[in-house]
């Protein structure tokens, strides 16, 4: 214990000493101070003393579905968790802690380390625990600072605020296990960053891959489920235009020599009556080959991801547990109000489109009775969005970090075995 | 008489290492069997030249480097174990201490690594640094530090614990020689103290002056271990020098002298230019170079009924005096190949087909 605190103390120091370190500190006041100083009222948003008034799509503040506090929590999720400690500061934390393993183990310095009474393993595993120093101050200091402006500005403690803590370092840790490894291999500072960078790319790219094939998926889903309403709508209306037609025919005819009326007709005789049954039955088709190919790179893309540490993902989670369910459900309606209204919008403005058209061309009315052709897809992507979400919060937790901590625990498990078996 | 296991503070026996080579490098048999004991309370010098494997056998007692083959103790537990490194002091050669840590903080730090509690370190540091002189700069960050200060301070650190063995590599190296005589001050004071050191230099003078046993390397191998006296004692002698005009005249007086003494003369020697040798009564062996006599004997008695025919013969003698040959002059000659007379080359390539690791003390 003793020499495990005596290594965290020097990592403690090591940080202090480098300039990077204040630097991101700096930073994140700053971050802080601004946070503190936007704010919310009847008419828009305020910082310090100025008010941007707000209007049109988004004039929701302090109209009941958007609190003070929900907006602070928001803007703590999206721009202090989202922006700033998952991308900005992380990537000033790998610089300045790319370093630490590689210094540790150069010539002259790893000497003093091994010669002393304890266990490469933990001496190793040690330093990479001060390593991470640097991101769990940070990250500390950051959410105690935006939990007092939470608190004081909106009137709400919210200690589910700190789950961020340990969530961002964990997500720190995936990558510094990476960062260790190939410092340790290296023994090059600049080569451990680049490769840690490069494998975070990497899995954001996977994270990308598999939100957007899901995205793909479901929308094709919805579109296929669409689809089939369609002509089954389709075809229930052309076989009562067609028995009409044939009841018609039956009164014209003679008595006893008309056929009799059969209870469904062929694809075809529908299609004769419908002509475009034929063309939403191929949409069909195309629908159901883009939801299986999707489906089948999404599965790929779950296989890599289960294999690799979930970055996103693990920051995503803070959101889920920081904003309570009714929050979300909250912020949902909010969008799926916005995405109505815009499809109302955008379903008159067709309506007055062709209402023009019609007067200039009377001649491309239908003709009576003709089946009319289908509406444009006018579903609006929010419903999609809602539903991929939905999924990926639907992801379990022991998945998202269980595998992910597999990963970083495999990581760990190579550089401690180097570390044991080299000579140095 | 050797010493019982007990009095040994490192007993290293068959001590193996060889380095696998691979596409780009040669493999190296860095350690060809080492057998070497070092005393309690004994400040223990290692010599050899570069590459013939002290530092690897230093990292090898401290754990930094593991054997492929290697038998022995030290502090009577088995070489490799971490538990005994508690009460071993180290300081390695071209060490770095963290840059951003002042001189106090090192010793503390490395004193808390060697598990030495927090009220040791606090009452050791001050009286350490004073020992080393670095009291002044106490709380001054290394990176303003001077190589000799930094080395200065790697010895505080390394007995900070309080060690039994304290292993020193290249100690003095960027030292002053002001800094050089406080450092050997120290270790003859660490000597006073009972502690064992392993000094690990390049300057022989230095390991002269306060070691009580040396072990010269050579190729991956001790060539020489012993104390001072005795790897020398085989070349101790007396040199008696006369006053002559000419070598004729000098090898006619001490021809006579010695005929007189009844030495056993070399006759062949006489001839020409070849110079004079043979044995006294007593045994001692003796050679003529120009007009000086080489006797080795370390005994005066020996030497006297010489000097007292010499004088009988009215020959005037400039100068009688003991030679003792230098850590330096066995040095050289443990490292000279004497078939080439040229230095011996350093380590040893691999001899193809012998594996780079296996088992051995860990």
């Amino acid at each position: 214990m003793r020499q495990t605190l005596a290594i965290l103390i020097d990592g403690y120091r090591e940080l202090n000493h480098k300039r990077l370190f204040w630097i991101t500190m700096a930073l994140s006041g700053l971050f802080v101070l601004t946070f503190a100083a936007v704010g919310i009222n009847e008419r828009g948003i305020t910082f310090l003393w100025f008010e941007f008034p707000v209007g049109g799509p988004i004039a929701f503040f302090k109209t009941g579905l958007l609190s003070e506090e929900m907006f602070y929590k928001i803007v703590f999720v999206n721009l202090g968790l989202g922006i700033w400690l998952s991308w900005i500061a992380t990537i000033l934390a790998l610089v300045s802690t790319a370093s630490i393993i590689p210094d540790f183990v150069a010539s002259g310095s790893v000497e003093l380390g091994l010669s002393k009474p304890i266990g490469r393993t933990r001496l190793l595993l040690t330093k990479y625990g001060a390593g991470l120093l640097f991101a769990g101050l940070q990250v500390l200091v950051f959410t105690v600072a935006c939990f007092f402006v939470i608190g004081l500005r909106a009137g709400s403690w919210e200690p589910g605020l700190f789950l961020a803590v340990p969530l961002v370092l964990l997500f720190f840790s995936y990558l510094y296990s990476i960062s260790a490894l190939v410092g340790l291999i290296t023994r090059s500072s600049i080569t451990a960053l680049l490769v840690t960078l490069l494998c975070w790319f990497f899995f954001f790219m996977l994270n990308t891959a598999d939100v957007v094939t899901l995205g793909i998926r479901e929308e094709a889903q919805a579109r296929l489920d669409r689809t089939k309403q369609g002509i089954e709508r389709r075809e229930k209306e052309a076989t009562e235009n067609l028995r009409r037609r044939k009841l018609d025919e039956q009164k014209d005819a003679a008595p006893g020599t008309a056929p009799p009326i059969p209870e469904s007709f062929s694809a075809e005789e529908l299609a004769q009556v419908d002509p475009f049954l034929a063309s939403s039955r191929e949409e069909l088709k195309s629908e159901q080959s883009t939801v299986s190919g999707a489906d089948r790179w999404q599965r790929y893309f779950m296989i890599a991801k289960t294999f690799t540490p979930k970055t996103s993902e693990t920051i995503k989670l803070t959101e889920r547990w920081i904003m309570s369910a009714a929050e979300l459900k909250s912020l949902e309606d909010i969008s799926n109000e916005q995405a109505a209204k815009a499809q109302e919008r955008r379903r008159a403005r067709r309506a007055e489109m062709r209402a023009e058209a019609k007067k200039e061309t009377p001649a491309a009315a239908p003709a009576p009775g003709a089946v009319p052709a289908p509406d444009d897809d006018d579903e609006a992507p929010v419903a999609v969005d809602n539903q991929v979400e939905k999924i990926l919060h639907g992801r379990s937790v022991w998945w998202v970090l269980g595998t992910s901590v597999v990963f970083e625990s495999v990581i760990l498990g190579i550089a401690c075995v180097i570390f044991v078996r080299r000579d140095f | 008489m050797s010493p019982a296991a007990s009095d040994l503070a490192v007993d290293l026996t068959e001590v193996d290492k060889r380095y696998s080579g691979t596409i780009f490098k040669k493999g190296v048999h860095a350690l060809r069997g080492v057998n070497m004991t070092i005393e309690r309370g004994a400040v223990f010098g290692l010599l050899g030249p570069n590459g013939a494997g002290k530092s690897t056998l230093v990292k090898i007692l401290m754990t930094v480097i593991s054997p492929t083959h290697a038998k022995g103790t030290m502090l009577g537990h088995r070489i490799g174990d971490k538990a005994t490194l508690a009460r071993v002091g180290y300081l390695p050669e071209h060490h770095k201490f963290p840059e951003y840590l002042t001189g106090a903080q090192v010793v503390d730090f490395f004193g808390a690594l060697a598990g030495t509690s927090r009220a040791d370190r606090k009452a050791r540091i001050g009286p350490l640094l004073e020992l080393v002189g670095m009291s002044r700069w106490a709380d001054t960050k290394i990176k303003s530090y001077s190589k000799g200060m930094r080395q200065r301070i790697g010895i505080a650190q390394a007995l900070v614990n309080e060690p039994d063995l304290i292993v020193l590599d290249e100690p003095t190296d960027g030292v002053d020689p002001v800094g050089r005589r406080d450092i050997r001050n120290v270790l003859v004071e660490l000597r006073r103290r009972g502690k064992t050191v392993l000094l690990n230099s390049h300057l022989l003078s230095e390991l002269e002056m306060v070691c009580d046993r040396v072990a010269i390397m050579v190729q991956g191998k001790v060539v020489r271990q012993g104390t001072i006296d005795q790897l020398t004692a085989g070349q101790q002698r007396y040199e008696i020098e006369i006053v002559a005009e000419r070598p004729e005249d000098s090898r006619e007086a001490f021809r006579a002298a010695l005929s007189a003494v009844s030495a056993t003369i070399n006759f062949d020697g006489m001839q020409g230019a070849t110079p004079l040798s043979g044995s006294t009564q007593a045994g001692a062996a003796f050679t003529l170079a120009q007009s000086t006599l080489r006797v080795s004997t370390t005994e005066p008695p020996a030497i006297q009924p010489i000097v007292d025919a010499l004088r009988a013969r009215g020959v005037i003698i400039r100068s009688l005096r003991p030679i003792r040959p230098s850590l330096e002059d066995l040095f050289m000659e443990a490292v000279t190949d004497p078939n080439t007379g040229l230095a011996l080359l350093p380590g040893a390539a691999d001899e193809p087909g012998r594996s780079g690791r296996s088992g051995g003390a860990r």
